[in-house]
C-alpha cells in the first residue's frame, strides 16, 4: 500500500503493472490492429464489392452481386485468419530466439 | 370440391417462411458464436494472469467463434435479398428453400460455435503451460469451424436454387 503521493504509480501502471513491459505492449498493439481488420474486412468488402465491382463495372443483377460477394468476404475473413496465425506463431518463433542468445 | 395444388402454392403467407430462414440464419449461428466466446474468454483470463504476452495467440478461438457469426449475417443477408411479396412471385416452395437454408445454417453454426467454446477453453489453459498444444489446437479449431463452413455452404446452395 502506497501512502506517500510521490513514489504513487499512476492509475494506468496500477491497473495493468505491465503494461510498459516490451512485449505485452507489442502483444496489445498488434491484437488491436488485427482485430480491427478481422471486423472490418468481410463487413467492407461484402458491401463494396457487392455496389462497385459486382453490380457496377461487372453489372450483374442484385441477387447474384449479393450471393458472389458474400462468398468473397468469407475467403477474405480466412485469408485474414491465416495472416493473424502467422504473425502468432512468429512472434513466437522470435521471442524463442532471443531467448536462446541469451 | 377439389385441392387446387397450384393455388395452394401461391400462399400469401409464403414469404414467412423465407424471412423465418433469415431470422433463423443469424439468431442461432449468433447463439453459438456468444457461447464460444463466453466459453474460451473464460479460459483466456485463467490463462493471462500468467503468460499476458501469449494474447495473440490465446484470442483465437473467439476470432473463430466471431467467424462463425459473420456466416449468419452473410446467409442472412443473401437470404432476405431473395425473399419478395407472394404477389411477385414468391411460392411456398421458395419459402420453405430459403427456411431450410436458414435453419441449416443456424443450428451448423450453433453446433459449431459449442465446439470451439469448449475447444478453445481447454486448449488455451493448456498453451500456457505446454506451447507446443499450440498447433494442436489450431488444427481441432479450424476442424470444428469447418463445421459451420459445410453449414453455410448447404446454405448458399439451397437459397439460390
Amino acid at each position: 500500500m502506497t501512502t506517500s503521493s510521490s513514489s504513487e504509480p499512476s492509475t494506468m501502471a496500477t491497473l495493468f503493472p505491465n503494461f510498459r513491459d516490451q512485449e505485452v505492449q507489442s502483444a496489445v498493439k498488434n491484437l488491436l490492429t488485427y482485430s480491427l481488420v478481422i471486423l472490418i474486412v468481410p463487413l467492407a468488402s461484402m458491401f463494396l464489392l457487392k455496389q462497385f465491382f459486382f453490380e457496377g463495372l461487372l453489372g450483374v443483377s442484385a441477387n447474384d452481386a449479393l450471393t458472389y460477394s458474400a462468398i468473397i468476404a468469407v475467403v477474405l475473413v480466412h485469408v485474414v485468419l491465416g495472416i493473424w496465425l502467422f504473425a502468432a506463431t512468429k512472434q513466437e518463433d522470435r521471442k524463442k530466439r532471443e531467448n536462446k542468445q541469451d | 370440391m377439389s385441392y387446387d395444388l397450384e393455388t395452394a402454392e401461391r400462399a400469401a403467407y409464403a414469404p414467412f417462411f423465407g424471412y423465418m430462414g433469415a431470422a433463423s440464419a443469424q439468431i442461432f449461428t449468433v447463439l453459438g458464436a456468444a457461447y464460444g466466446t463466453a466459453k474460451s474468454a473464460v479460459g483466456i483470463c485463467s490463462m493471462g494472469v500468467m503468460r499476458p504476452e501469449l494474447i495473440m495467440k490465446s484470442v483465437i478461438p473467439v476470432i473463430m467463434a466471431g467467424i462463425i457469426g459473420i456466416y449468419g449475417l452473410v446467409v442472412a443477408m443473401v437470404l432476405k435479398g431473395k425473399v419478395t411479396s407472394a404477389s411477385a412471385g414468391y411460392d411456398l416452395n421458395k419459402g420453405f428453400a430459403h427456411l431450410a437454408a436458414g435453419l441449416t445454417c443456424g443450428l451448423c453454426g450453433l453446433g459449431a460455435g459449442y465446439a470451439i467454446g469448449i475447444v478453445g477453453d481447454a486448449g488455451v489453459r493448456g498453451t500456457a503451460q505446454q506451447p507446443r498444444l499450440f498447433v494442436g489446437m489450431i488444427l481441432i479449431l479450424i476442424f470444428s469451424e469447418v463445421l459451420g463452413l459445410y453449414g453455410m455452404i448447404v446454405a448458399l446452395i439451397l437459397g439460390t436454387s
